[in-house]
């Protein structure tokens, strides 16, 4: 990293998601929101953070994973703490999420994107990105099947490993 | 003085109190130990103009501690990301999530400590009960803890007066151990225990859900005295003779064109 990287890098790190004042935080609704554990959201919002800096250092697009996606879309909720805190304050810049068009070139385009993303965050923090959030491209875009469920009425019961590979 | 010396807070205190434990001082105790360690750190972080967090990292010693399984409730999630720094609310929840419940935290964690695997009787009718019995080799042990915990509650607070070298070095060789001293009321340790009242009062259900029932962590806006570390808590006591003291790319471009600065989620 170069030294305005550093200095960038260092904002990013310490920009507060988490509002000291809220009894809900960011990082409590993540993990509700996605039935993570408060261990696995504040690491993925460090990721995030990561992200979302190699975005900035970065000449050509990336792409998150989709732990890190959630995040990302969550914090575009906040969206005066995304707009003006975030980008406009920290980053000097606005970022804007780009969801797929769909197609089977998207599907490569997103596909290499990712695959860039991982090569760069290996150049960039000198270290490999944590696989349990940031999986390899088989299974970033191959268990694309998420749907909101309201637990009050329902029961999540998992699905047997050898029944995995159906998409049913 | 020997065996305040071998065990972390949580085994001494355990022993001591057997089935009377509750699982808010074990984990309290457990963090106090490891900031004292050095295996972790806290750091004051400014939000805003107004308020501040207290950050905690890894400390000096974090690479080359070798950690019981109970105190992986505040290790675990540094382990797995080092360059991580979480708001100390944060990491209360986390832990008290890692112990899940008192009988997990002290029969599945606790009781797999080396230091007190032997002292204590198995069977799955005490974990059922949550009963907490000594087998002969522990109630021995319990007798020697009572015996030095009394015995520095008479003689530490004369010794650090007298001698503050001699008691930083005693405080030093029992770390968190010295929070079970009756003698030593750290404003630190009550900050720290107001937090963990109300984590316990979420998980025991006493208040209303989840949304509206994370309030405890309001308690850091007048949290000022954590921005010191416990190093110039002992410092100041050395000092002072006492433990008065408050502890307490650019470059590239930017929007979505053509150029990167943009994400896809593909």
């Amino acid at each position: 990293m170069t030294p305005s990287q550093q200095a960038l890098w260092k904002k990013v790190k310490s920009f507060p998601l988490d509002d000291s004042k809220a009894s809900f935080s960011f990082t409590d609704r993540l993990a509700r929101e996605n039935s993570w554990t408060m261990e696995y959201s504040l690491r993925t919002v460090l990721e995030y953070k990561k992200f979302m800096f190699l975005i900035c250092i970065a000449n050509h697009p990336l792409t998150p994973s989709d732990q890190v996606d959630q995040v990302w879309h969550l914090h575009l909720l906040y969206t005066e703490s995304y707009w003006e805190d975030f980008c406009q304050n920290t980053l000097n810049r606005t970022i804007h999420h780009g969801p797929t068009k769909g197609g089977d070139q998207e599907k490569e385009k997103y596909n290499n994107w990712y695959e860039e993303t991982q090569k760069r965050y290996i150049e960039t923090f000198k270290t490999n990105p944590p696989e349990d959030i940031w999986p390899p491209s088989s299974i970033r875009f191959g268990e694309l099947n998420f749907t909101r469920v309201n637990l009050h009425r329902n029961w999540i019961i998992r699905k047997p490993k050898f029944l995995k590979k159906w998409k049913f | 003085m020997e065996i305040l010396t071998q065990l972390t807070p949580a085994e001494t205190y355990l022993l001591k109190k057997e089935s009377e434990v509750s699982l808010r001082d074990l984990l309290k105790y457990t963090f106090m130990d490891l900031l004292l360690k050095k295996v972790l750190k806290v750091e004051k972080s400014q939000v805003s103009d107004e308020i501040s967090d207290s950050m905690i990292g890894i400390g000096s010693n974090f690479t080359f501690y070798r950690p019981q399984k109970h105190e992986q409730a505040f290790l675990e999630i540094f382990q797995k990301s080092s360059d991580l720094e979480v708001p100390f609310n944060q990491l209360v929840k986390t832990a008290f999530q890692y112990a899940r419940n008192k009988r997990k935290f002290v029969f599945k964690h606790l009781f797999e400590s080396p230091n007190i695997s032997k002292s204590i009787k198995k069977g799955l009718l005490k974990r059922l009960f949550f009963n907490v019995q000594l087998t002969d080799e522990g109630s021995s042990l319990r007798s020697k803890i009572v015996k030095e915990l009394n015995h520095l509650e008479d003689t530490l607070p004369t010794l650090i007066q007298n001698n503050p070298e001699a008691g930083k070095t005693i405080l030093d060789k029992i770390n968190g151990n010295v929070f079970l001293l009756k003698n030593f009321d750290f404003e630190l340790l009550k900050e720290v225990e107001k937090a963990f009242q109300k984590e316990t009062r979420r998980e025991d259900g006493d208040g209303s859900d989840w949304d509206t029932d994370f309030g405890y962590f309001v308690f850091f806006d007048s949290y000022d005295t954590f921005s010191d570390t416990f190093d110039q808590d002992y410092d100041a006591a050395e000092a002072e003779g006492g433990f008065g003291g408050d502890g307490g790319g650019d470059g590239g471009c930017s929007g979505c064109g053509g150029c990167g600065g943009c994400g896809g989620c593909g």
